[in-house]
């Protein structure tokens, strides 16, 4: 059993529940408990790091105090978001940017809470839940070709304890070849979806967004999978109307990780949120029929 | 009592504005054992060096204190001036009060101070100093080149044909370098070929020049003016007296699919191969890693179609050992690979990391645009050997990012990239050149105008900003980037791309910096002595640097330092006998435990071991000596000796102790 402090973040609450859904089925399987932060706030994201950093620093430092009180376990998060700023405020306590202690100050705290952020990418890429995944595959996603997609914060920040590479990933085609799908080349992986633009420019979201199913669609993709809820939605929820435009008739399912690890493990697709998703996953077609592994 | 002489300079205003000269005269007429003190505007020039001697005739000094610029501005003037009046110059030292005092303080008061504490400081050094006398070395007037690249050919013939002999060694089995490879050199579009195979030749023939090419240098033994040297001369398994250099074996060999590294990995070569057909010398090798003789025993066709019968398949490596008293050390450079970078720098992942068949470095397009290249000098593009319509040349491929490892500029990038543009339009007359650049650095003579003249004549497009994504797609690269000055993301359908990738040290630069005891920055570029001053020199003592090895060199600049280099070498062999400065480490043998504590930690390799013998030549104990040809009077033995044995002439613990006590109040 390994434990984490879990930060769903705003997103695994509301638009990106089947995230949560199945991070929290994969956990069971996986032996992993999770313990939600008490009393969690607003990762910091978009409008306050852009804004204000000290704001974007005071509300980093709110959530890991608050996971710090419940014990001393890293906090997972899925959200690439939420972990990329988290992250980066974890990081601050090292560097120690002079905004840093007026945010420590305004919370009433006397010392940093030193505990470590991870992405739920970097857990499922750890020898023991490799060797938990592999143990425990059900279903294997053989012959699924999938593309894999980072966008932009998932490898961010960059450095030392990055998820990985920030130009060249490899994570998540790792870990999609470990649960027996195959992970396509095709070069778009890191490119922008257009991110939080889709409210004041959705025409620059479905340029972007629009390449990017194109490209992964040509080069022979069945599946895409993501780690972030915003890319999901630009790339699912935004995909028929841009893909309308394009005069493009072709479905691309776009699966979180976990999701996509959840189905290789057996988990029923109910489970894992997959009916939520607005371009429907076809898993009896795409992927043969294995053993059920119901939690 | 000494009889010390005291000189105040006031460099002009440069001393003067800052320190009262006048008053730092006055006080040293106070201190103890000085019997003279002035001041002067100028005291380097005649009437001021003439004040010096004066005193030194007509007050008998024993000592003389200069203070005045940095000693190694003017300690040589000064001190010539005090042995023309029959003083020893080790008496003479000088007190900077410029460097140390009025370019670095504002207040006068505080400055005049501090002048006048260094001036007692050195009255009382003055007073230990002893006669010293040069250290006078026999000498090997003849020089070692390593590297057979245009430095090293620049370097080697200014030598011999001044009369010394030199030896070059060069790795390759031809001499020539990355310069024989250019198809046309900046700005002047001269033929590289053209200007280089000439001096190849010159070198092949001079009588004082004793060539080995495909041999490398191995160890070092010995100091300025008596190196000896280890080399090691490959095995080409052809006995180069008896080859003509018909090349019937080329034609002949089976295996012919090789990449040629001439032709950076462009074209293909046998296994019995001469580089390129001007090669010097004109003979050729046999790349045995790839030689199906040697892999399993069968063929041998180049042995049966050879006319004199040079083959020899079981020739052996041979070392030899030449004796010189300078080394020019003129190795040149490597590209930076974007795909296999070396250790401690990151690859180019986002540009398709090597993969990518149309994206090339600039000396692979050198090779396409060379008229003995592998396309005969027509730009087709390694793919598929279209000609292509669109080609994206990118600068500070590595060079100038931290990110990548590498903080330097590549230098000469910005040259070639515009040249490389130029050398397109002009072959490929409707194709479109765009060039993304960070800033365009062309400041050698003409360089400006040249790369004016392929954006306005030729009409290469310059984009400034960075690519941040390359890919493969329907045939063509996408290259996908900013350009900064209109703010617009740009992605370009390029057909080829050519990125000019950073100059980097060869691969075993520090190796062979470390047979040599040679200094190099932490990129593994070859440290100079001093970075204005003497610029073609190492630190250490007979060994001169010429071209890339240093840093990033155009051809111009490579040759003129190779020159440089080579005349430093004349200089030092102008002499029958090596002088060298006696501020080297002496043992007293008496109180030596033979620890060799200074052993390990001198740098130049200059404490020996020496064993003392009574009259039947029994071993009574083992003393550390210096060989004083070698030691750089670094005084790091002398700090480190526990026994307290080891001192540097000039600069004993009493002297230095001295001085220290001189400063409390």
């Amino acid at each position: 059993m390994v434990r984490f402090s879990y930060f769903p973040g705003c997103s695994l609450h509301s638009t990106a529940r089947e995230f949560d859904e199945s991070i929290r089925a994969i956990s069971k399987v996986l032996d992993i408990e999770l313990r939600e932060i008490d009393d969690w706030c607003c990762c910091g994201a978009t409008p306050a790091h852009a804004l204000d950093p000290e704001a974007a620093t005071i509300l980093g430092l709110w959530n890991l105090s608050h996971a710090a009180r419940g014990g001393d376990e890293p906090v997972l998060t899925g959200c690439a978001s939420c972990f990329s700023r988290l992250r980066a405020v974890r990081e601050e306590m090292d560097a120690a940017p002079s905004h840093l202690d007026g945010a420590r100050a305004r919370l009433g705290l006397a010392e940093d809470p030193r505990v470590d952020v991870i992405h739920l990418a970097q857990l499922l890429a750890r020898p023991d839940i490799v060797e938990k995944i592999k143990e425990s595959l059900r279903r294997p996603l053989t012959g699924l070709k999938v593309a894999c997609y980072y966008g932009c914060l998932l490898t961010r920040p960059r450095g030392e304890r990055a998820v990985d590479d920030t130009e060249d990933p490899r994570i998540l085609e790792n870990l999609v070849q470990m649960v027996g799908a195959e992970a396509v080349d095709w070069p778009l992986r890191l490119d922008c979806c257009g991110a939080s633009m889709a409210m004041p420019r959705p025409d620059l979201v479905h340029e972007l967004s629009g390449k990017i199913l194109m490209k992964a669609h040509e080069r022979g993709a069945q599946a895409m999978v993501v780690a972030c809820p915003l890319c999901h939605s630009n790339l699912d929820f935004q995909q028929a109307a841009i893909l309308r435009e394009r005069g493009a008739d072709f479905k691309l399912p776009v699966l979180y990780l976990s999701q996509l690890v959840g189905l290789a493990l057996g988990i029923p697709a109910a489970e894992l949120g997959i009916q939520r998703h607005f371009v429907p996953v076809p898993v009896d077609q795409l992927i043969p029929a294995g053993e059920e592994n119901r939690v | 009592m000494s009889r010390i002489g005291v000189f105040v300079c006031h460099c002009g205003e440069n001393i003067g504005r800052t320190v009262d000269c006048m008053r730092v005269a006055e006080s040293a007429k106070a201190l103890p054992g000085v019997v003279h003190s002035c001041d002067y505007k100028y005291m380097c020039s005649d009437p001021g060096q003439n004040m010096i001697r004066q005193a030194i005739r007509e007050q008998h000094l024993d000592g003389v204190v200069v203070a005045a610029c940095s000693p190694a501005m003017h300690e040589p003037t000064f001190r010539r001036a005090t042995s023309g009046e029959g003083l020893n110059p080790f008496r003479c030292e000088m007190v900077n009060v410029r460097e140390h005092c009025s370019w670095v303080h504002e207040d006068r008061e505080e400055a005049t101070r501090k002048a006048s504490d260094l001036v007692r400081m050195m009255c009382e050094k003055v007073k230990r100093n002893e006669d010293l006398f040069p250290i006078k070395v026999k000498m090997t007037r003849r020089a070692l080149v390593i590297g057979g690249g245009i430095a090293g050919i620049q370097a080697a013939l200014d030598l011999a044909n001044s009369g010394i002999p030199v030896v070059m060694v060069e790795r390759e089995p031809s001499i020539g370098g990355h310069m024989s490879q250019l198809s046309e050199t900046f700005p002047t579009l001269d033929c590289s070929q053209c200007i280089l195979t000439p001096r190849m030749v010159e070198v092949a023939q001079h009588p004082l020049i004793t060539l080995h090419t495909y041999s490398e240098v191995e160890g070092m033994l010995g100091y300025i003016g008596n190196f000896k040297v280890t080399v090691r001369k490959k095995a080409r398994s052809v006995d180069i007296t008896k080859c003509t250099g018909c090349g019937i074996c080329q034609q002949k060999c089976p295996q012919k699919k090789l990449p040629s590294s001439f032709d950076a990995g462009l074209g293909k070569r046998t296994a019995i191969y001469i580089p390129f057909p001007q090669a010097v010398p004109n003979k050729p090798v046999i790349d045995r890693a790839n030689c199906t003789y040697y892999k399993n025993g069968k063929c041998a066709v180049c042995k049966k179609f050879c006319g004199p019968d040079a083959i020899v398949f079981d020739q052996e490596d041979e070392i030899i050992t030449e004796e010189v008293g300078a080394v020019v050390l003129a190795i040149g450079y490597q590209l930076y690979k974007i795909g296999e970078p070396e250790a401690g720098l990151r690859g180019y992942p986002e540009y398709g990391g090597g993969k990518l068949a149309d994206v090339i470095d600039g000396l692979q397009f050198e090779r396409l645009a060379s008229a003995s290249g592998p396309t005969g000098g027509e730009i087709r593009r390694p793919s598929d050997g279209k000609i292509p319509k669109t080609v994206v040349f990118l600068q500070c491929i590595g060079s100038r990012d931290k990110s990548k490892g590498m903080e330097y500029c590549s230098k000469i990038c910005c040259m070639y990239t515009a040249k490389h543009a130029l050398l397109y339009k002009h072959k490929v007359h409707d194709g479109q050149a765009t060039v993304f650049y960070m800033d365009v650095r062309a400041s050698g003579k003409g360089y400006d105008e040249f790369v004016r003249r392929a954006v306005e004549e030729d009409e290469v497009l310059y984009l400034r900003g960075r690519v941040s994504r390359m890919y493969e797609d329907a045939g063509q690269i996408v290259v996908s980037g900013v350009d900064t000055l209109s703010s617009r993301p740009m992605e370009i359908r390029a057909d080829l791309v050519v990125l000019a990738t950073a100059i980097r040290p060869q691969p075993d630069a520090r190796k062979l910096a470390q047979h040599f005891g040679v200094g190099y920055d932490h990129d593994g570029f070859y440290s100079e002595a001093h970075p204005k001053l003497r610029p073609v020199e190492a630190a250490a003592a007979g060994i001169f640097l010429a071209g890339a090895c240093q840093g990033p060199k155009d051809i111009p600049e490579a040759v003129a330092q190779a020159s440089a280099a080579a005349s430093k070498v004349q200089v030092l062999f102008s002499k029958e006998i090596l002088e060298r400065e006696p501020i080297v480490a002496r043992v007293n043998e008496a109180t030596c435990a033979g620890c060799f504590a200074c052993k390990e930690v001198c740098a130049y390799g200059a404490v020996e071991v020496f064993e003392i013998r009574d009259r039947q030549g029994r071993l009574l104990r083992k003393v550390a000596r210096v060989n004083e040809g070698v030691c750089n009077g670094c005084g790091t033995c002398q700090a480190t000796c526990p026994s307290k044995s080891l001192e540097l002439s000039g600069y004993t613990d009493e002297q230095v102790f001295a001085q220290i006590a001189a400063l409390q109040p």
